[in-house]
């Protein structure tokens, strides 16, 4: 998850209503999961591609070959077990779709935005500052879990297996675990946080034109992709 | 005012709890799901978060402590991850909570927990199945039911390793004073 760090210039997407993008994102990725024609789940992939790449991402090449690998590993399972290469082509394509669309509302949707969000929801405070929380903490947690592996794999190399992943990666992560959840009650409570209390919020994200635009882009798109997958047998 | 069911520190420590299951998924997760066998991503990651749940549920103790942590994981699932993950993770959350809660009324002592969070594990896979199912018929109808039934061995097998590991983990927190076990309550 990664929002949009400050400084740089928002793109498209990240003036969209944030319930335009869960509706958009969980859309197209159970839509990819009906269609099993590759000429419609390359269109729809084109498209995906297309948004993501508008966010202009930072790809490193270790990144970009590992993802790469992954998606060949599969395409390989996929072959040799059907012996079909338009099964294969089919199943990785809708995997790669399924996998870019989701995250569309956690790459452009910073935590405020869905402060702002949840508080037009009937949802408790604590369970909102939760998700806030999470929102926030998973990035910094999982830049812990990096920096744990890569000291493993410099300093742990003589270690058994078994102490590489308990000593080293899983006793770390717990205390992290405790020690940021003490370090942020005690940052809540001294901002006056209750669960019983609701919070208030000034501005709430408002549907404009240009979530119209979207909705109705990606509706059109979808109605071209079922057409060459139903209409043409 | 009235009062909440749950304390601030129990919201933090379930929400810190669920992203560490996140986090522990982003890394398992792609490495075993190539690998196209039934149950098998979730057998290894059963091993990883039942160390992760077991910890968190002897911190919690109150009946609902298992509802609370897989039911944040399931909403960070739903817009971060995927709706179906959502479903699966929900639906295995609400059956183990409602049994345990039957069973134990809460989650203390050591028992519970352990139970709670195998059953979580072992509740999660069928439903993970039955919507895998329902969106790709063409590739799970084939499945013969003895994998499903050695899946959910694997499974048993790994939560129930990783739940003992996360037991014996939370008596080294125990005694570097960061958790308190609550066996003398009982």
């Amino acid at each position: 998850m990664m929002q949009r760090i400050a400084g740089t210039p928002a793109r498209f997407l990240h003036g969209l209503h944030p319930l335009t993008k869960v509706i958009l994102g969980c859309g197209i990725g159970i839509y990819a999961l009906f269609l099993k024609n590759p000429h419609a789940l390359a269109i729809l992939l084109f498209f995906v591609v297309g948004v993501v790449a508008s966010l202009r991402p930072r790809l490193s090449l270790p990144r970009v070959v590992a993802l790469l690998s992954v998606l060949l590993a599969f395409a390989a399972a996929n072959f040799l077990v059907a012996q079909d290469p338009a099964h294969a082509v089919t199943y990785t394509l809708r995997l790669v779709v399924f996998l870019l669309a989701i995250p569309l509302f956690s790459l452009t949707t910073s935590a405020s935005d869905l402060a702002a969000f949840l508080s037009r929801l009937p949802v408790p405070p604590g369970v909102m500052v939760s998700l806030l929380l999470m929102w926030r903490f998973f990035p910094t947690l999982a830049e812990e879990v990096r920096r744990l592996r890569l000291f493993v794999h410099l300093w742990g190399k003589s270690w058994p297996l078994t102490k590489r992943i308990y000593r080293g990666l899983v006793v770390p992560l717990v205390f992290y675990v405790f020690d940021y959840s003490e370090r942020l009650t005690l940052a809540l409570e001294l901002r006056g946080f209750s669960p019983g209390l609701a919070r208030s919020c000034r501005q709430f994200p408002a549907f404009r034109l240009r979530d119209g635009l979207m909705l109705t882009a990606v509706v059109c798109l979808m109605g071209l992709c079922g057409v060459l997958e139903w209409a043409r047998r | 005012m009235k009062g909440a069911y749950w304390t601030t520190r129990e919201y933090v420590f379930a929400a810190m709890t669920s992203v560490a299951l996140l986090v522990v998924a982003s890394v398992v997760i792609p490495v075993t799901l190539p690998l196209r066998i039934p149950g098998l991503a979730n057998a290894v990651n059963a091993f990883f978060a039942s160390i992760f749940i077991v910890i968190g549920l002897v911190r919690l103790r109150r009946p609902g402590s298992l509802l609370l942590i897989t039911g944040l994981y399931s909403l960070i699932c739903l817009v971060a991850a995927s709706p179906v993950v959502f479903g699966f993770v929900l639906g295995g959350g609400a059956v183990s909570e409602l049994i345990c809660s039957g069973l134990f009324r809460g989650y203390r002592g050591t028992r519970a927990p352990l139970v709670g969070t195998v059953l979580y594990e072992m509740a999660m896979f069928p439903f993970a199945m039955l919507l895998s199912f329902f969106f790709l018929p063409e590739r799970y109808g084939k499945i013969a039911p003895w994998i499903f039934v050695v899946a959910e061995i694997a499974i048993f097998a790994t939560s129930l390793a990783g739940g003992l590991i996360g037991l014996k983990l939370a008596k080294e927190l125990a005694r570097a004073g960061k958790l308190d076990l609550g066996l003398s309550v009982r």
